[in-house]
Parts: C-alpha cells; structure tokens; sequence
C-alpha cells in the first residue's frame, strides 16, 4: 500500500468516514487506528521496534520535563538526560541505515542490511524535535502516550514527511475537526494534483534519466546535461507530489500539514534554495543544528564550519554513501562562496548601474543557481561518487549538440508523443506555479460555477488516467524520498 | 442538511465520473473484431447474443480450435447447433473459466476442447500462454462470480497481475492511447458482426513441407504434460462430469515434432476413462477425411478454411453418430448461412 495504489485510497475512504461519524472527542482515536493499521500493512516487521521507539522518546519526554521543572541541579540534569535521549534515539537510525556500510568501509565485508523501518528518517527527527522542544520549554510533554503516538505516526506523513512540529499538530490532531466542506474539496483538488505531478511528470521523466544513468558511460554532453535537468524535475515533482498528497489526504480530516516547497527552482540564491526546498527539512536543521552550534553568530570562519556541519549531516540523513556526504558539503561550499563573493558583486552590478530589482539580474541568479543545484543533483543521483563525478566530467564534452535536434533524444525510452506529454505537462506546472502567485488558485476554481468546477476535475483525472506513466508494463516508481 | 446536499452532489460526482472512466475505457480496449486474423473479441461478444440454452456443442482451445472448428460448417452439414467459445493461446485455465461462464447462458450436451495447450507452449509463462492473450480472452467476458473467480486464479498464479487492472482496464492499456486508430471510436458498427460463432477463417497456405503423420509402429514415446494446464484440464473434466456433458478431445493437424509424444500422451490418460480422444494427425484418421496437408493446413500450426471443413464434417458426423445429437432448425444459425457461404467464394 503507497500513496498512490487504489488499497491506499479505500482505506482512507473508510477512515475518513470513521473519522466524522465519531464523536469530536473520541475522532483522534479514528486516526490512530488508522496509523497502526496503515504501518503494519506496509511495514508490519518492524511496527515492534517503531513501537518501542515511541514508548522510550515519549518516557524520555516526561523524564525532560519533570527534571527540567524539579531537579536540584536543572542546567546540568535536563542537558545530560537531552544529550542521552537524543544519542538514543539516533542510535537505532545510525544502525538500520549506516552499520552495514561503516562495516564496509572498515572492512571490507558486505555486512546483510536491516529492514528499514518505514519513516525512520522522518520521525526520528520529529521525535528529537519534540524533545528539544520540551528542554527549550517550548511546551510540555504529551502524557497521553496514545496521543504522542498518533503525532508520530500521522498516517499522511509518516513515509516522506514533512517534519512537522508537535506545537504545529496537537491542536488539529487531538481536538477533532468538524467536517467542512471548502477544506475537504481543496484536500481532494491537492490528491488529484498531486497524481498529476507523479504520474505526468515524475515518473515520465524518470524513463529518460533512468536510461542515461544506469549507462553512464555511453552517455556525454547534453546527454548528461538533459539527464540532470530532468532528474531536477523528476525529484522535485516526485517530492512534491508526496507531500501533496499527504497534505490533501490530511486535509480530507481537517489538517493542515506545512508546505514543503516554494518554488525553489526560482531561488536566486542557494541560500534562498534552501528556504525553498524541503522546508521543513532546512527549518529542522536551522532550529536544531545550526543555531545550537553558534549560527553565524560567533564570526565568519565559525559559520563557515557550522554551514558546513549543518549540510554534511543534511547529506548523511539523505542515503548511506560518499556522495551524499559530498551532495551535503557541495551545498555548504555553494553557500560559503555565496557569502564571500556577494560583496564583490554587488560592486560589479553597482558599477554597472543594475539594481537588486533588475530583472536581468534576477533570471541570470536563478539560472545560476539552477545549475549549480543540478550539478549536485547529478551527484546525488548516480550510483556512487565516483559515476557522479564520472558524468560530469563527461558532461563538459558539450560538441554533441546536434542530438538535441536529430530525433536521438526519442531514443532515450520515451517516444515523440510521450515526450510531447512530458512537455506539456512540465508547462502546466510552469504555468499552475506562476498562477499561485499571484491568485490562491484553488479557492478561484472551487468558486467557479459546478459545471466548470466538475469539468476541470474530471478532464484531469480522466487526463491522467489517459496520459499518466503508471500501471501494468510500467515499473511504478516508488517516491524517491521514501526511501531516505 | 448541508452534510446531505454534499453527500449527494458526491454521488453524483462519482456517478459521472465513472461514465466518463467507462467510455474512455472502453476506447482504450484492444478491439479484435472479424477483419482481425483472431476475431477474439468478436467471439465473446456474439456469444452473449446467442439465445439462452440454443448451443447443443461447444468448441474450446487455443488458436488451433479457432481455426479448426466451424460452427456454420457443422450446421450446414448436421444440423447442429455449436459456438466456438475457443481463442488465441486459450490456456487451460480460460478455458475452464469460459466453459463455466458457457453454463450460466447454455446447456451443451457435448464440450470439444482442441489438446495443444496441454502441453507447453511458452515455457517462461506460468499459465502457458502470454499475459497478453489470457488478458484478451477475459476482457469481454461479462463480470459474474466467475470471471471475478477466474481474475483471481489468474493473479494467484501471476504474481505481476493485479485484480485492479481487471476491474480497471486502464491500468492495463492506457499507453494504448498512442495507437488508437478511428476502429477504437466506433467499435459498435465491427462489434455487430460476429457471423462466424468464433471461427477465424484463414484462406492462406504457406504450410511448408516435410510434414509427417502418426504411424500406428512408430516409437510409443509420450511427453509429459504441462503441470499448471494439467490442473485446470482436470477441472474442465470433472465439471463436465458433475454436469452430465460429453468431453471430446481433439488434436487438429499440425507440424511438430513431438506430435507422436502427445498422441501417446493422450491416448494413456483417456485409457479406461469415459472420454474420447481423436487426432487428425494419425495416419488413419488423417487418411479417413481425406487430409492434405499441404492444401489445407495455412501454415504449420493452423488449419486453413478447406481444412476446417474437412475437420468439421468429421467432428460433425461423430456428434450424430456417437453422442446422438440431433438436428435442429435455428434461425440463429440460418441467418449466417450466406455469409459463410460468401467466404467459399
């Protein structure tokens, strides 16, 4: 059962129904059976070992909070019980995800890997997150351990996230939503939207760079070039589309869930790509990494070692080898030029009468960083370090132009008319985002009159259903973040 | 009251969207009508416009029965009244469900299955035969507990299949929209011919030589059959036992070299059992009709037109003689005549 199988969709159907034909006091419980049977089914092997996690950040928790609030020696106590809590409650992740490669490493033998459990990644930072929070006196503890349980184990989030925030959930998740008919339709337009995105875009993009990258060799120049400029799509409308439809699917109970994306191939900078991607991600590493360690407040070297710290374990939390630890640094050392070198163009355009508000040098800041961005991409992609690395040296051999134009490209897994779609659908997405901005577009539609409302839902979903790379004959591709 | 309204406007919603999902769906289906060389769809769509309890004899099996078996030839001939429920690489497993779905509608007195498909065709499949041919053959058929039995044996046996492809063809052909043709539109006009009763009629011979009989004092050797088959052939035998109909096998001429095996096969497992077993291939059966291979095979798997009636009139005179059916006049058949007879012109 994923996100996007019809299993998913029956189940949440009759959760939905549970849901609103519960009392409002007793609805949360609706959602947490709802998450129990959703883990089990998809990962029914390691529910034990997620359980026992639970139970232990959640005693950690009220631990936190009575020593912070009674003991003798406060400072020195709640950071000691912090420090454990947090070590313990890495541990496991470090050794699901890492021991068999720092064995590896060490010595050479291929160490059998564990079964992952699913949203370790997610929900161990959530729990570290929930515990700094108590410590910094943000809130207190859960003392519900049921309800501390449905926190963490929010069925619409658990796989890809985002990292929310205790104090952003409680409310919605404990105090039951009464049934409003504007959120339910808007969680519905997010569920068909995000189906869009994956199957339209993600996963037809991916037939291309799969080809490109699993022959590597054979492949130079714009080959490369357009393998990382759809890999950079395909990741962003893949993640996008996951965090869309756990936020329609939560919605559908009356929950909001943050956004996770602005726009980010807008960012003019990589710093601005940053607030841009994965917010919930950069926010968790800002608030609970880069600020603990100093920030930028202890002078420039020491916010050059603490940015780079922030994006190596920004790497290691994304995969287990080499390249993600150089993708992590490689935007470190994107943001530390950034900040040296900012002042000396700031002087170039100042001399050259160009203002901040030029349109010219915005769009050559955003294509700036939109490859610097893919260049890493190409990185994170590849099978290892050394095949990134590999391709981007091959990539430098650009004399291999004319395959844009001799039909080679239609060579590449997708025929003229899929790669038509491809294109199509890449402009709606163009077209949808610059719409965002400039009107909330789902409130725009669910005011038109029914007969364009309706019409718009049925040509999508028939559309998608037409069109859409999914399905028998097609390996339905998993979402990529899942598997982080 | 606003709960109610919404609730409803949802029904609806979905009421519309569905129709919507079931036209376009019902373009994206593969269409094998009477000007495809495997008129399969034609097949399964003229046999629920037959009348309730009219078929006194049904056909099964894979291509080879298709082109073997003419319905309108044994009526002409005999007067009696069959439909071909066979099909392109028809494992055992179609046609056991077929011959179930057959009983819902008829009473046949007697079920002719053609024998090719019990021994292996495609080695890699687990039922035999292609997804591809398996999935054509269920996608006409009516939804009933059968068909809703059938898709899950097909999907215990096939773990790559799903039930969903099943109850949704779109998850199965919706990369056909690339080759949709004007065909796909208007499907209603080719559907409407179903004259043959699931013949497909091959006018072509490219058969080849070199082709050889089997001799009555040739070597005994015997070919193992094919396990998944084997388990629904045995179905298929004991439904025809619990509901009193007569099964004929049959093995229509062909070129193989392993035909003898399978003769040998065959002629063991009805031993003793209440089931005849012919096959054309044998010199004297082959001799009996008149059987020239070289004009009236198509090629060296299929039986051309002039084969298929040599085939018949013999199946047919069996029918008269050992199973005592009889003839009967049914407009069903009647109406057809001339068309078939414009197919020998």
């Amino acid at each position: 059962m994923n996100y996007v199988s019809i299993n998913f969709y029956i189940f949440v159907v009759l959760c939905v129904i549970l849901y609103y034909v519960f009392p409002m006091k007793y609805r949360w419980i609706t959602i947490l059976i709802g998450n129990i049977f959703f883990y089990l089914t998809v990962s029914s092997e390691t529910f034990i070992f997620f359980l026992v996690t639970g139970v232990f950040s959640w005693g950690l928790g009220c631990l936190l909070y009575v020593v912070n609030k009674k003991s003798v020696y406060k400072e020195i106590v709640t950071k000691i019980v912090l420090g454990g809590a947090i070590v313990s409650i890495t541990i496991p992740l470090f050794v699901v995800k890492y021991s068999s490669f720092v064995i590896n490493m060490f010595t050479g033998n291929i160490w059998k890997e564990f079964i992952m459990p699913i949203g370790i990644s997610f929900y161990t930072l959530q729990m570290i997150s929930y515990l700094v929070d108590i410590y910094r006196e943000k809130h207190e503890p859960e003392y519900n351990f049921l309800k501390y349980m449905l926190y963490i184990s929010f069925f619409p989030q658990i796989i890809q996230g985002p990292i929310s925030r205790y104090e952003q959930m409680k409310q919605q998740l404990y105090h039951g939503n009464q049934f409003e008919e504007r959120k339910f339709v808007k969680g519905i337009q997010l569920i068909i939207w995000g189906f869009f995105l994956k199957f339209m875009i993600a996963d037809k993009a991916s037939i291309i760079v799969d080809t490109i990258f699993n022959d590597y060799d054979v492949y130079v120049g714009w080959y490369v070039v357009l393998a990382g400029a759809l890999y950079s799509i395909q990741l962003y409308t893949d993640f996008l589309a996951c965090v869309t439809i756990s936020q329609g699917v939560a919605a559908l109970f009356g929950i909001e869930i943050m956004d996770n994306f602005n726009h980010p191939y807008m960012a003019t900078s990589i710093k601005d790509f940053w607030r841009r991607w994965h917010i919930s991600l950069s926010s968790w590493l800002r608030d609970y990494i880069y600020i603990p360690l100093g920030g930028n407040r202890k002078g420039k070297i020491c916010k050059y070692i603490n940015l780079m710290l922030t994006f190596g374990v920004s790497g290691v939390w994304h995969g287990v080898g080499y390249k993600y630890i150089f993708w992590g640094m490689l935007h470190g050392i994107y943001q530390i030029i950034e900040d040296i070198t900012a002042p000396i163009i700031n002087r170039v355009y100042h001399r050259l009468k160009i203002g901040k508000d030029c349109h010219i040098r915005k769009w050559l800041a955003r294509f700036i960083t939109l490859i610097s961005v893919m260049i890493a991409w190409i990185i994170f992609r590849a099978d290892s370090l050394r095949i990134g690395l590999h391709m981007l040296k091959n990539m430098l051999a650009l004399s291999n132009t004319t395959i844009l134009f001799d039909g080679s490209i239609l060579n590449l897994g997708l025929s003229y008319k899929q790669m038509l779609v491809l294109l199509c659908s890449i402009g709606i997405l163009i077209v949808v985002s610059v719409l965002q901005e400039k009107i909330e577009l789902r409130e725009y539609i669910l005011n038109m009159n029914i007969v364009c409302r309706w019409g718009i839902y049925i040509c999508v979903i028939l559309t998608i259903m037409i069109f859409g790379t999914y399905g028998l004959g097609y390996n339905a591709q998993d979402f990529i973040y899942g598997g982080f | 009251m606003h709960k109610k309204r919404f609730f409803l406007r949802g029904i609806l919603f979905v009421g519309i969207l569905s129709l919507c999902i079931c036209c376009v769906n019902s373009v994206l289906m593969p269409k094998y009508f009477y000007d495809n060389d495997w008129p399969t769809s034609s097949t399964y769509i003229g046999f629920y416009e037959m009348k309730k309890n009219t078929i006194d004899v049904i056909f099964l099996g894979s291509s080879h029965a298709v082109a073997a078996f003419s319905p309108q030839e044994l009526y002409n001939e005999e007067g009696i009244r069959g439909y071909s429920l066979a099909c392109e690489q028809q494992n055992m497993l179609t046609s056991y469900y077929w011959l179930k779905e057959c009983l819902r509608y008829q009473t046949p007195k007697v079920v002719v299955l053609e024998t090719r498909m019990l021994f292996d065709f495609f080695d890699n499949e687990v039922m035999n035969t292609t997804e591809e041919c398996t999935r054509k053959a269920f996608d006409y058929m009516h939804w009933s507990k059968v068909k809703m039995e059938a898709v899950r044996d097909i999907c215990n046996a096939d773990k790559e299949q799903t039930i969903e492809s099943y109850l949704f063809p779109n998850i199965r052909y919706h990369d056909r929209w690339e080759n949709l043709t004007v065909n796909d539109f208007i499907f209603n006009r080719d559907s409407a011919h179903c004259e043959l009763k699931g013949q497909a009629v091959m006018k072509w011979h490219s058969p080849g030589t070199e082709y050889e009989m089997i001799y009555e004092d040739g070597l005994k050797e015997k070919s193992e059959m094919h396990e998944f088959s084997q388990l629904y052939f045995e179905k298929i035998v004991n439904l025809c036992n619990d509901k009193n109909i007569e099964l004929l096998l049959v093995k229509t001429p062909c070129k193989s070299s392993n035909s003898s095996k399978r003769y040998y096969t065959m002629v063991e497992y009805v031993e003793g059992k209440d089931i005849q077993y012919i096959d054309f291939n044998e010199q004297k059966l082959y001799e009996k009709i008149n059987y020239n291979y070289e004009q009236d095979n198509a090629d060296t798997d299929h039986v051309g037109f002039s084969g298929a009636r040599k085939v018949t009139r013999y199946i047919g005179e069996l029918l008269k003689e050992y199973y005592f059916i009889e003839s009967t006049v049914d407009e069903q058949w009647e109406k057809t005549r001339e068309y078939y007879q414009q197919l020998d012109l």
